[in-house]
C-alpha cells in the first residue's frame, strides 16, 4: 500500500510540476520567437536565449562575475531576513505576553511599516555607510513586519477551553507556552517568514538601487547606465530564483515541522 | 481523601460537590450581566448528573465554578468537603470541541495531562492503552486528529480526561457537536465507562432526552439569571430505554419545565 501511495505521489507532483515547466518554456519560446521574427531591438527587449547566454557568460568578451554579486546578494537578504524573524518573533512574544509592551510597541512596528523603506534607504547610508550593512537594515526593516503580526497572531489564536485544560491540570505558562501557545503558532510562523523571506529580497534590492558597488540590485542599476538590458534581464533573473529557492526553502521547513 | 475509608465509607456521600447561592455576574462594556442567582446544587460521589437548560442560562459557568476556573460573585462551592478556592485537584474535564492538540497523534494527545503533571509515562502507557481499547480508539493510536471523524475525536478528548484517573469528570455539552447516531453510541459507552469506573459526573446537555438516558439527578435551570428550578431523581433502572413510557414522561415533563411544548 505505500509504495502505491508513493507512487501515486511522485505521479501527482510529475503532472503539477510539468504544467508550471511547459507554461515556462512556453512563454520564453514566444518571446523568443516574437522577438527573433519581429527584429526588436535587443537593448528594449533582449531574447531569452541571449539573456541566458548573459547569465551563463556565454558571450565572447562579455563578462560578469555572477558569483561574487550572488553571494553579495544572498548574504544581506539571508542576513536581513534572520535578524527580522529572530526580533519579529521575541517581539511577538513581548506584544502577546504584555498589554503594557504591547501599548508601547505595536504603534513603533506599525510606524515603521507605513514608512516606505526606499525613502529610509538614503538615510541607513548615512548611519551605516555604503557597505553591505544598510542593505541588510532595510531588508530587515521590510521582513520583520509580517513575521511580529502572523506570530502574535498565531500565539494569540487558541481556544479558552484549551487553556482551561492545561489550567486544570496545573500547567506552568512555560508548559502552556511550549506544549501549546507555541507549536499552535507555527502555521502562522510559517507563513509570516514565507512572507518575510519575499520581502527581505526586495529590501536587499532596494538597498542596492540607492548605493552600493556590487550586488544584483547593483547589477540592475549599471545595466540601466550602460543600456545592458540582456544583463539587467540576467540579474533579474537571478533575483527571481534566488527569490523562489529561498521561499521555497522556508516553505518546505514549515513542512517538515508539520511532521513534529 | 477522605472518601475512601472502607466499604461503609463507599456509600454516596450527601454532597461531594455543594454549590450554595452561587450567583454570577459577568462585567462587560455593555453593562453588567447576570449569569446565575441563587444556585444550589447538592451532588453526592459518584453520581451522575446532568445540568439542562435554555442557551447563555449558565451551565458553562457552574462548571467552571465547579472546576474552580473562575470565581463566583457570592456563594460558596464546597468540593469533597473543602471550599474551592483555587483550581480543584484530579478532576477531568471534556468540552463541546474536542480541543486535542492537531500536531499531536491520538497517543500523545491523551498522554498530555501526564506530561504536564509529570508523571512517570511508562506507567501511565498502559492505561492508555487500556482507554483507548475502551473506546474503541484501538489502531488509531497513531493517527492525527484531522485523521479522525468528531465521535473519534470526541473519544480521544475523553480518554484524555479520564487518563489521571479523576474522581470528578465535568462534561460541557461533549456530545453537542456529533450526530445524533454516533450521540446516541457515546451516550451508551459513556454510562459503560462511570459504571466500570465510578466517578461523579457533571453533564451539561442541551438534551433533555440525553439528559435522561444518563442521569441519576438532573438540575433543571431557567433562563438567564440562571436559577435551578427543578431538581429531578431519575430512578428509572439502567440500561434505560428512550421508548420506555416512563423514559418518555420524565423528558416530557422536563421540557414542559423548561417551556417547550412536547416534541423530543
Amino acid at each position: 500500500m505505500p509504495e502505491k501511495k508513493i507512487l501515486s505521489r511522485i505521479k501527482y507532483l510529475l503532472v503539477t510540476h510539468s504544467l508550471s515547466i511547459i507554461t515556462f518554456m512556453a512563454i520564453f519560446l514566444i518571446w523568443e520567437v516574437l522577438v527573433q521574427t519581429l527584429n526588436i531591438n535587443r537593448v528594449v527587449l533582449p531574447a531569452p536565449s541571449e539573456i541566458v547566454s548573459v547569465m551563463l557568460n556565454l558571450q565572447k568578451g562579455f563578462y560578469v562575475p555572477w558569483e561574487k554579486h550572488i553571494s553579495v546578494t544572498l548574504f544581506e537578504i539571508l542576513a536581513g531576513f534572520s535578524l527580522a524573524s529572530i526580533i519579529g518573533i521575541i517581539l511577538a512574544m513581548l506584544i502577546v505576553y504584555s498589554l503594557i509592551l504591547e501599548r508601547i510597541l505595536l504603534p513603533l512596528i506599525v510606524f515603521i511599516e507605513v514608512l516606505p523603506k526606499i525613502a529610509v534607504a538614503p538615510l541607513f547610508l548615512i548611519w551605516v555607510g555604503y557597505g553591505m550593512e544598510p542593505k541588510i537594515g532595510i531588508a530587515f526593516l521590510i521582513a520583520f513586519f509580517p513575521i511580529v503580526v502572523s506570530t502574535a497572531n498565531g500565539l494569540r489564536e487558541i481556544e479558552q477551553d484549551l487553556l482551561d485544560l492545561m489550567k486544570v491540570y496545573g500547567a506552568t505558562k512555560m508548559q502552556v507556552f511550549f506544549k501549546v501557545r507555541f507549536p499552535n503558532a507555527v502555521p502562522h510562523i510559517m507563513s509570516g517568514l514565507s512572507i518575510g523571506m519575499a520581502s527581505a529580497v526586495i529590501g536587499a534590492i532596494v538597498g542596492e538601487f540607492v548605493a552600493a558597488n556590487e550586488g544584483l540590485g547593483f547589477l540592475i542599476v549599471n545595466a540601466q547606465y550602460q543600456l545592458l538590458t540582456a544583463m539587467a534581464f540576467a540579474s533579474l533573473f537571478y533575483i527571481a530564483i534566488i527569490g523562489l529557492v529561498l521561499y521555497g526553502a522556508v516553505v518546505a521547513f514549515g513542512n517538515l515541522l508539520k511532521r513534529f | 481523601m477522605m472518601s475512601h475509608l472502607g466499604m461503609y465509607e463507599a456509600k454516596i456521600l450527601p454532597s461531594y460537590i455543594q454549590l450554595n447561592n452561587v450567583a454570577k455576574i459577568f462585567y462587560t462594556k455593555g453593562g453588567k450581566v447576570e449569569a446565575l442567582r441563587d444556585v444550589n446544587m447538592e451532588i453526592g460521589e459518584n453520581q451522575f448528573v446532568s445540568i439542562v437548560g435554555p442557551s447563555g442560562c449558565g451551565k458553562t459557568t457552574i462548571l467552571k465554578i465547579i472546576a474552580g476556573l473562575t470565581e463566583p460573585t457570592t456563594g460558596e462551592v464546597y468540593v469533597r468537603g473543602q471550599k474551592v478556592v483555587n483550581i480543584i485537584q484530579n478532576v477531568g474535564m471534556v468540552f463541546q470541541s474536542p480541543v486535542l492538540l492537531k500536531w499531536r497523534t491520538v497517543l500523545k494527545n491523551i498522554m498530555l495531562p501526564i506530561e504536564i503533571k509529570k508523571l512517570s509515562e511508562k506507567e501511565y502507557l498502559e492505561k492508555a492503552h487500556n482507554l483507548i481499547e475502551l473506546t474503541g480508539l484501538k489502531g488509531f493510536e497513531d493517527k492525527y486528529p484531522n485523521e479522525l471523524s468528531g465521535g473519534m475525536q470526541q473519544r480521544v478528548s475523553i480518554c484524555r480526561a479520564l487518563i489521571t484517573d479523576p474522581d470528578i469528570l465535568l462534561m460541557d455539552e461533549p456530545f453537542g457537536a456529533l450526530d445524533a447516531l454516533t450521540r446516541e453510541q457515546l451516550n451508551r459507552e459513556l454510562i459503560n465507562i462511570w459504571q466500570y469506573k465510578k466517578k461523579t459526573v457533571v453533564f451539561v446537555t442541551h438534551s433533555v432526552n440525553e439528559a435522561v438516558y444518563l442521569s441519576d439527578k438532573i438540575f433543571v435551570m431557567s433562563p438567564r439569571p440562571g436559577t435551578v428550578i427543578e431538581e429531578i431523581n431519575v430512578d428509572l433502572p439502567r440500561p434505560r430505554i428512550r421508548s420506555d413510557p416512563k423514559f418518555i414522561a420524565l423528558v416530557e415533563k422536563i421540557l414542559k419545565l423548561l417551556g417547550v411544548a412536547v416534541d423530543a
